[in-house]
């Protein structure tokens, strides 16, 4: 397994990039974090104290040592604000968070599959074709206050507990996650109609027909598999926004997820709190795409191939 | 494909530009006069959009926010063009040697890490701006271009054309520069006009987080912040921006559509 050993070198290279930057960056900031811990009230003394408390009076290198060992196994601390330790705060947050992502998945598979039966069809293709201009140009913020606004008016399911308890809180997330789906939707059924197009007329299909093949087994066996490799590179590209850029989807439709997590954090300067979002977020996000890295050659024998070379 | 082709395009980006900027000259009201007696007054035909919760006319505050969004954007864009186009070529022209694997691996750094998130977050501590906005999304959005002209590069190099001007004993760096990327940057710049609507969203997000435009001055995605809260009894207010974004991304878009059929390519 040299190819695993290397992919995986290689991302966690990068991971650890993001651990010594985060580390650069939140020591640039001119925040003292033991002043934001004990407000503006505190007197000088109380903030030495804390200061010393967090080892924020030791040498650079030692506190560098120090974050490096802890951040490794993933411990960042507690909150400055309101002293909860921030794993499993973020663990809790990234629940809700996955489940939102995971409705939005649920989503644009049900659209492709809609626009993989529509695609083989011309005047399907056309429709098609103009749904996927209207997802690319909604931004999002612009498709969230709409969706809110009609959901005020006619969803029923308006409640969320505050975490995932029931039936209730899941069809709480099908408006935000619909909104959060529509811009892969957009980018993924172009792909998935491009792809059909260019396969069906492609020679082998051709030849296949002439071959006596059914219709419909050259569209799934031939046709749709060949398509489906552009389309998942496309969507593991998708699949860490859904993760990532959901802060302004949370916000409107206030679900308590990580995204909503970090407004919080930013404007309370909650320090551990915005560097644990952030370093766990891009552990998550690395793995898909070491993960996605690696099972691309089971899904293409051609890239199989290449790798062996 | 014609030469001037990426020329026409860059037209096509500083014609929007200027017209972003001269947006704030119609004869609107003053963005930032505020009428407390006219607070969040339903769209009239003394305000087209209604007022916000300071009593601030709507129409001209979205239409100086499109301004400022659309010209951040666009030189964003230019500038990331700029910088991508550079470093494309280089790693290009040092493919699979150490230039081009350190360019894949800052290009995948910036990619695969949520890093718009880690960067709005820290300078909304350091104080943020106009100038901070811009200079985050010039850092985020010079990958793609690069990416692309890196390709065309390593496309590009092999060819006889450019094999003939080695024979010649043209210097490397003129090769590079003046014969291979001419060809490359078409490509590049094309890919960048579509890319408009995604920066112009990205824009209104950072100030959406408070990062950008800072109030009183009105920025789009701060203007739809704020208007979230009155969602539900003066929906104008968060309504009002969002559309104005939707159409721009619109236009936006179906120029780019259009362009690119006019010089038939994708």
């Amino acid at each position: 397994m040299g190819l695993f050993a290397i992919r995986t070198a290689y991302f966690l290279s990068l991971w650890f990039a993001v651990v010594v930057a985060a580390f650069v960056l939140f020591h640039l900031v001119p925040v003292d974090p033991a002043r934001t811990m004990l407000g503006p009230n505190a007197s000088e003394e109380q903030v030495a104290a804390v200061r010393r408390d967090l080892g924020l009076d030791q040498p650079l290198s030692v506190q560098f040592a120090r974050y490096i060992t802890r951040t490794i196994v993933l411990d960042f601390g507690q909150s400055f604000v309101d002293r909860r330790p921030v794993l499993a705060e973020i663990q809790k947050r990234f629940v809700v968070s996955c489940a939102l992502a995971l409705e939005a998945t649920l989503i644009i598979s049900v659209y492709l599959l809609f626009i993989v039966g529509a695609g083989f069809n011309r005047k399907g293709a056309r429709v098609g074709g103009f749904i996927d201009f209207i997802c690319v140009s909604l931004p999002t913020l612009f498709a969230a206050i709409l969706v809110a606004l009609v959901a005020i008016a006619y969803y029923p399911y308006t409640r969320f507990s505050g975490a995932l308890q029931g039936l209730q809180d899941w069809l709480y997330l099908i408006p935000p996650a619909f909104v959060l789906a529509l811009y892969p939707m957009g980018v993924l059924g172009r792909i998935a109609r491009i792809q059909i197009r260019d396969l069906s007329q492609a020679q082998y299909a051709r030849s296949a027909l002439a071959m006596g093949l059914s219709q419909a087994r050259i569209r799934i066996s031939y046709v749709l598999r060949n398509a489906m490799i552009p389309l998942l590179a496309a969507w593991g590209n998708q699949l860490p926004l859904l993760l990532t850029s959901t802060f302004v989807v949370e916000l409107v439709f206030s679900v308590p997820g990580l995204g909503a997590l970090l407004l919080r954090s930013v404007l309370e300067r909650d320090l551990p709190m915005m560097e644990g979002i952030v370093i766990a977020t891009s552990l998550f996000v690395l793995s898909i795409y070491l993960f996605l890295d690696l099972i691309y050659p089971l899904a293409d024998p051609r890239i199989r191939r290449s790798h062996a070379k | 494909m014609q030469n001037s082709s990426w020329r026409q395009f860059i037209w096509v980006l500083i014609g929007l530009l200027l017209l972003s900027i001269l947006l704030p000259l119609l004869p609107t009201q003053d963005p930032l006069s505020i009428e407390l007696d006219q607070r969040l007054s339903p769209p009239s035909s003394h305000h087209w959009l209604g007022t916000d919760d300071l009593g601030r006319d709507m129409l001209s505050r979205v239409l100086h926010g499109i301004s400022l969004t659309v010209s951040i954007s666009i030189l964003a864009l230019l500038s990331s063009l700029a910088i991508g186009v550079f470093l494309g070529a280089i790693a290009g022209y040092y493919y699979r040697r150490w230039p081009d694997k350190v360019f894949n691996w800052l290009a995948d750094f910036i990619t695969a890490v949520p890093f718009l998130v880690l960067i709005a977050a820290l300078l909304s501590l350091t104080g943020p701006g106009v100038m901070k906005a811009y200079i985050v999304l010039t850092l985020i959005i010079w990958v793609s271009p690069a990416r692309i002209v890196r390709a065309e590069v390593i496309k590009t190099l092999p060819l006889q054309y450019v094999q003939a001007e080695r024979a010649i004993g043209n210097q490397e760096w003129k090769i590079l520069f003046l014969v291979v990327l001419p060809t490359c940057v078409d490509t590049a710049v094309i890919f960048a006009v579509s890319y408009l609507p995604e920066v112009i969203a990205l824009e209104a997000g950072l100030s959406f987080l408070g990062l950008g435009v800072q109030p009183p001055q009105p920025g789009l995605g701060k203007m739809i912040f704020d208007g979230i809260s009155f969602i539900s009894s003066a929906s104008w207010v968060a309504v009002s921006p969002a559309a104005a974004l939707f159409l721009m991304v619109l236009v936006v878009q179906v120029a780019a559509w259009w362009a690119r059929r006019q010089f038939q390519v994708i």
